[in-house]
C-alpha cells in the first residue's frame, strides 16, 4: 500500500516538474527581450514635437508625439542611449550601442530626416558615447560625451562608463574634436549655450580633492566648459552649496538653470527629487515642483516659456514608470503630456 | 529463518522513525510482550503455531500498530513533515510561475532542486528510512531545504508585482521558519535517547548552534542580496559572504568534538565567543538602523 502511495507521489511530482520545466523552456525570455516600456530619454523640437524612446519587447524605438509607429526601431540586442533634435527640428540624431556593453563597446550615431524618414550613419566609435546633443544654433555640429572605459571600479560595484570627456563631430566634413582631457569618473547632462561658444555639464566638484574622503564629500555641480582655446572649466552653480545637482537644463538666454536635486526623503526612505530654478544673476534658488516623486530630465521649450520633465512614480523599485509632464517656466500649471506608447 | 513473531515485530518497528537505540528497545519490548502472550495461549491449550497466530491477532495489524506507536512516540511529526513538504511544493510552483510569467525568467535548476527536496520530505513523512542515521538525514534534508528555499525567498523579491512579491515573501518566510522549528524539534527530541556521553550538554550546544546558524545564514543572504543589487547580478566576489558560514560550521564541529572528549569548559568557551560576536553585530545593526 505504502509502496504504491510513494510511487504515485514520485510520479505526480515528476510529471509536475517536467510540465513546469516545459513551460519554462517555452516562455523564458532572453534578457535582451525583457525591456519593455517608456524610458526617460526624450527631446522636444523647436515646433514642440516630442520624440521619445520606447522599448517593445526589447526592441528600442523612437516615437513621435501620439504616433504609434516608430520612426526607427532597432534590434533587441541594441539600446538607444540618447536623442537630440536639430535646431530646425527637421533632423533627429540618436546614439545606439550594444546592450551587452561588457562584451561589445561600439557606439553608432545616426541621423534621421523626419520628412523623408531617411536614416544615415554619421560616425561610430569603439567605445561608449553616453550623450549626444545638436548645437542649438549650428546644425553642422554635434557634441557628445564619450567614456574611455566601461568597467566596475570596485568588485562590489556594477560596471559603468568612466573616463568621460567632451567631443564634437562636424557633419559636413566628418571631423571630430576633443575639448576636454579630464577623464572624469562621471560627466552628464550635456547642454550647449545659444549665446556663447560654451557647453555646460554636471560633474563632481573634486578638482581640489586630495584624499578619498575629500572625493567622497565633494558635490555634483554645473560646470561651464569654454569651447574656444584655451579650453577651461569653471563651476557656475552655487560653489558652496551642500546640494548635489543631478540633472539640469539651461534657459535660451543662459540666465537660468532648471536643475534636479533632492528635496526631501519620503516616508518609504526614498529620496524625493524635485526641480529648482537658479537665477545666475541674483543667485536665487526657487523650488519649481513639489510632486514628492522622482522628477528629472528638464527640457525647456524653444520659446523658453515651458519646461518638460519626467516623473518616475516607481523610483527605487525594480521597474520604473516614466511619465512626461509639462509646466510653465515659473512652476505653475503642471499637466501630464499624453504619449501614444505606454 | 526468523520466526513469525520476530518478523511481525520487525514490521512494526520498521514503521517507527526513532533512532537505532529507540528501535532496539522497542523491538525487545514488543517481542517480550508477544512471547508472553504466546505462552499464555499455549497454557490455554493451543498449539505453538496457533498460539503465535492468536498473539498476533490480539496485538493487531502490524502497520496500524506501527503508526499508533509512531504517533505516541513522536506526536504529529509525520503530519508536520507532510505539511512542510506540501506547502513547499505549492510555494515552488507559485514562485516559479510568478518569475516565469511576470519577469520572463525560468529558474529551472532551482525548481528541480526544490521539487526533489520537497518530494523527499514528503516521501520520508510517509516512509522512514531505517538504514540511515535518522537525525542526521532528517536535519541534513531540512538544512538543504532551508538553503534552497532561502534562495526561493530571494526570488520573491525579484517579482515586480508588489502584491505577488509580498504574499510569496511571507509564504517563503513561514516555510523557512517551519523548517527551522522542525530542526529544533528533531534535535531536542532525539537527545532524549542518545548514545552521546553528555546528552544534556550536547542538546544545548545544538540549540545554541542552530540559533547562531539561523542568524549567520540570514546575514549571509542579506549581504548576498545587497551585493547582487549593487553589482547588478551574480559575481565571484559574493563568495566572501560564505566565510561566516564556514567559520560557524568550523566552530560547531570544534564544540561537538570538545564535548565528546568531555572538555566541557573549552566547548562552552568556543560556543560563547561566536554568540558574543553575533550579539555585538546585531547591536551594531540596531544602532545603525536607529540612526545613532
Amino acid at each position: 500500500m505504502k509502496k504504491k502511495t510513494l510511487l504515485t507521489i514520485a510520479i505526480i511530482s515528476g510529471v509536475m516538474t517536467l510540465t513546469l520545466v516545459g513551460l519554462g523552456v517555452v516562455f523564458d525570455k532572453e534578457d535582451l527581450e525583457k525591456q519593455h516600456g517608456r524610458t526617460d530619454i526624450y527631446d522636444v523640437s523647436v515646433d514642440g514635437t516630442i520624440a521619445y524612446v520606447f522599448y517593445k519587447e526589447g526592441h528600442p524605438g523612437i516615437y513621435l508625439n501620439n504616433l504609434s509607429e516608430p520612426v526607427v526601431q532597432l534590434e533587441a540586442n541594441l539600446e538607444i542611449v540618447d536623442i537630440s533634435f536639430s535646431p530646425n527640428g527637421k533632423n533627429l540624431i540618436y546614439s545606439s550601442n550594444d546592450k551587452n556593453k561588457r562584451e561589445m563597446l561600439n557606439s553608432q550615431i545616426f541621423m534621421i530626416n523626419l520628412d523623408t524618414k531617411a536614416e544615415k550613419e554619421l560616425f561610430q566609435e569603439e567605445t561608449l558615447i553616453t550623450e549626444v546633443k545638436y548645437h542649438p544654433t549650428n546644425s553642422d555640429y554635434i557634441y557628445y560625451l564619450k567614456a574611455g572605459t566601461f568597467q566596475n571600479y570596485s568588485p562590489i560595484a556594477s560596471a559603468r562608463p568612466h573616463d568621460i570627456d567632451l567631443f564634437s563631430f562636424q557633419i559636413s566634413n566628418g571631423e571630430t574634436k576633443q575639448y576636454t582631457d579630464l577623464k572624469k569618473y562621471m560627466i552628464h547632462s550635456l547642454q550647449l549655450s545659444k549665446r556663447e561658444n560654451a557647453a555646460y555639464v554636471v560633474m563632481d566638484d573634486d578638482a581640489h580633492a586630495e584624499t578619498a574622503e575629500d572625493i567622497f564629500v565633494s558635490h555634483q555641480r554645473i560646470f561651464k566648459i569654454v569651447l574656444d582655446e584655451p579650453y577651461g572649466t569653471e563651476v557656475v552653480s552655487p560653489k558652496d552649496s551642500e546640494t548635489d545637482i543631478w540633472d539640469f537644463t539651461i534657459t535660451p538666454d543662459d540666465d537660468y538653470f532648471i536643475y534636479q536635486a533632492v528635496a526631501n526623503t519620503g516616508e518609504n526612505g526614498n529620496y524625493q527629487y524635485e526641480l529648482f530654478n537658479y537665477n545666475r544673476q541674483s543667485k536665487e534658488v526657487k523650488q519649481l515642483t513639489n510632486l514628492k516623486e522622482h522628477t528629472s530630465h528638464p527640457v525647456i521649450s524653444a520659446d523658453g516659456q515651458s519646461v518638460y520633465f519626467i516623473v518616475d512614480t516607481q523610483f527605487g523599485k525594480s521597474k520604473p514608470d516614466y511619465e512626461l509632464y509639462k509646466m510653465n517656466i515659473d512652476g505653475s500649471s503642471i499637466v501630464e503630456v499624453p504619449l501614444a506608447m505606454n | 529463518m526468523k520466526d513469525r513473531l520476530t518478523q511481525f515485530v520487525e514490521k512494526i518497528v520498521h514503521q517507527i522513525e526513532g533512532n537505532q537505540q529507540e528501535k532496539n528497545d522497542l523491538f525487545e519490548e514488543l517481542l517480550t510482550h508477544l512471547e508472553l502472550s504466546k505462552e499464555h495461549f499455549m497454557k490455554d491449550g493451543f498449539t505453538e503455531q496457533e498460539a503465535e497466530t492468536k498473539a498476533m491477532e490480539q496485538f493487531g495489524n502490524e502497520a496500524e500498530v506501527g503508526e499508533q506507536i509512531q504517533q505516541a512516540m513522536f506526536p504529529f511529526r509525520k503530519e508536520m513533515m507532510r505539511l512542510l513538504a506540501i506547502t513547499s511544493i505549492i510555494f515552488s510552483i507559485a514562485i516559479y510561475l510568478a518569475q516565469l510569467f511576470i519577469e520572463g525568467d525560468a529558474y529551472i535548476l532551482w525548481l528541480i532542486l526544490s521539487m526533489v527536496v520537497s518530494t523527499f520530505l514528503l516521501v520520508f513523512s510517509i516512509q522512514s528510512i531505517a538504514f540511515l542515521n535518522r537525525r542526521l538525514w532528517m536535519n541534513g534534508l531540512l538544512i538543504i531545504h532551508i538553503l534552497i528555499y532561502s534562495f526561493g525567498a530571494l526570488l520573491t523579491t525579484g517579482v515586480t508585482e508588489v502584491i505577488v512579491s509580498r504574499t510569496l515573501s511571507i509564504f517563503a518566510g513561514l516555510i523557512i521558519l517551519f523548517a527551522i522549528i522542525l530542526i529544533y524539534r528533531t534535535t531536542i527530541h532525539d537527545y532524549k535517547a542518545s548514545d552521546h556521553p553528555l546528552p544534556k550538554h550536547a542538546k544545548w550546544f545544538h540549540i545554541i548552534n542552530i540559533t547562531a546558524g539561523v542568524v549567520v545564514v540570514f546575514v549571509m543572504l542579506f549581504f548576498m542580496w545587497g551585493m547582487a543589487i549593487m553589482i547588478g547580478g551574480m559575481s565571484p566576489a559574493m563568495a566572501i559572504t560564505f566565510v561566516p558560514v564556514l567559520v560557524w560550521i568550523g566552530i560547531y564541529l570544534l564544540q561537538m568534538n570538545l564535548l565528546r572528549k568531555r572538555i566541557i569548559k573549552g566547548a562552552y568557551i568556543a560556543a560563547v565567543i561566536p554568540i558574543f560576536i553575533i550579539i555585538l553585530f546585531l547591536l551594531y545593526i540596531v544602532l545603525i538602523a536607529s540612526g545613532m
